[in-house]
């Protein structure tokens, strides 16, 4: 079982750390992303909080021409997707990275 | 009927051996005792609560290494399993689903599953996202826990 150490950490101070670093890249306007805070673990070998985000991203390619279909849904063609990301905190707070995550 | 999905009832289970776990297992580390208390609440009846194998087995393979705690885990499990309802789908519903391709085998199941229960209790944004776009009653435990944050 892996094992993080939560106790003692404000995880909100983590999520709003991360929060106030990405928001710029999410789609402003006319939805909320729902940003999520989902996993929070201390990486060990680093010394930082590896914490995992998610957001909703509205896909700007689907227009209102665009075919709703099971084929369409199946290949990526949704109005909205998830998308998960790592974010890199140190023990001071100070935000070091975004990161590809796969869930 | 309400239908739990595997890291909703991981913190079920961590819950019952022992609430301080929860927050010390990766996949659950945002959550914490009080959170387990407000699933026991929203489960209510054991008697009501149903599932899946797939999410039987999901859960097994990430608890099964618990270390000095197993004959406690095997215990709830014992509890948990006699108690519960298990409804078995086969595979081959899933992949006939577009969703399939997105949340794979299980997450596909269990939606096809929650359309006929009152709830489903989940701890997994994305199948969330898609109970919620099917109309699904959805006891979502992110964002749940994600309102502390705001």
């Amino acid at each position: 079982m892996s094992v993080t150490n939560t106790q003692n950490i404000d995880l909100k101070k983590l999520f709003l750390i991360a929060k106030d670093h990405i928001i710029d890249i999410l789609n402003d306007g006319d939805y909320k992303p729902d940003l999520r805070l989902e996993e929070a673990k201390f990486n060990e070998e680093e010394g930082v909080w590896d914490i995992i985000i998610s957001y909703l991203l509205k896909n700007e390619n689907i227009t209102e021409k665009t075919e709703v279909s099971p084929l369409n849904i199946a290949f990526g063609q949704r109005k909205f997707e998830r998308i998960y990301k790592k974010v890199k905190i140190d023990t001071q707070g100070k935000f070091i990275g975004l990161f590809m995550y796969t869930k | 009927m309400k239908l739990i999905d595997t890291n909703a009832l991981i913190v079920l289970v961590l819950g019952l051996i022992d609430p301080s776990l929860i927050s010390k297992n990766k996949r659950t580390s945002i959550y914490s005792e009080g959170d387990f208390l407000k699933l026991v609440q929203v489960i209510e009846d054991l008697d009501k609560l149903i599932t899946i194998p797939n999410v039987w087995t999901e859960v097994d393979n990430l608890l099964n290494r618990i270390g000095y705690l197993k004959y406690e885990y095997v215990d709830q499990l014992k509890v948990l399993m006699s108690q519960t309802e298990e409804r078995y789908l086969s595979s081959n519903i899933a992949l006939s689903q577009a969703e399939f391709w997105s949340l794979g085998i299980t997450d596909t199941l269990l939606l096809q599953v929650a359309k006929e229960c009152d709830l489903l209790i989940t701890s997994d944004s994305e199948l969330s996202d898609f109970a919620n776009a099917n109309g699904i009653n959805v006891y979502d435990m992110v964002l749940e826990r994600n309102k502390d944050f705001f």
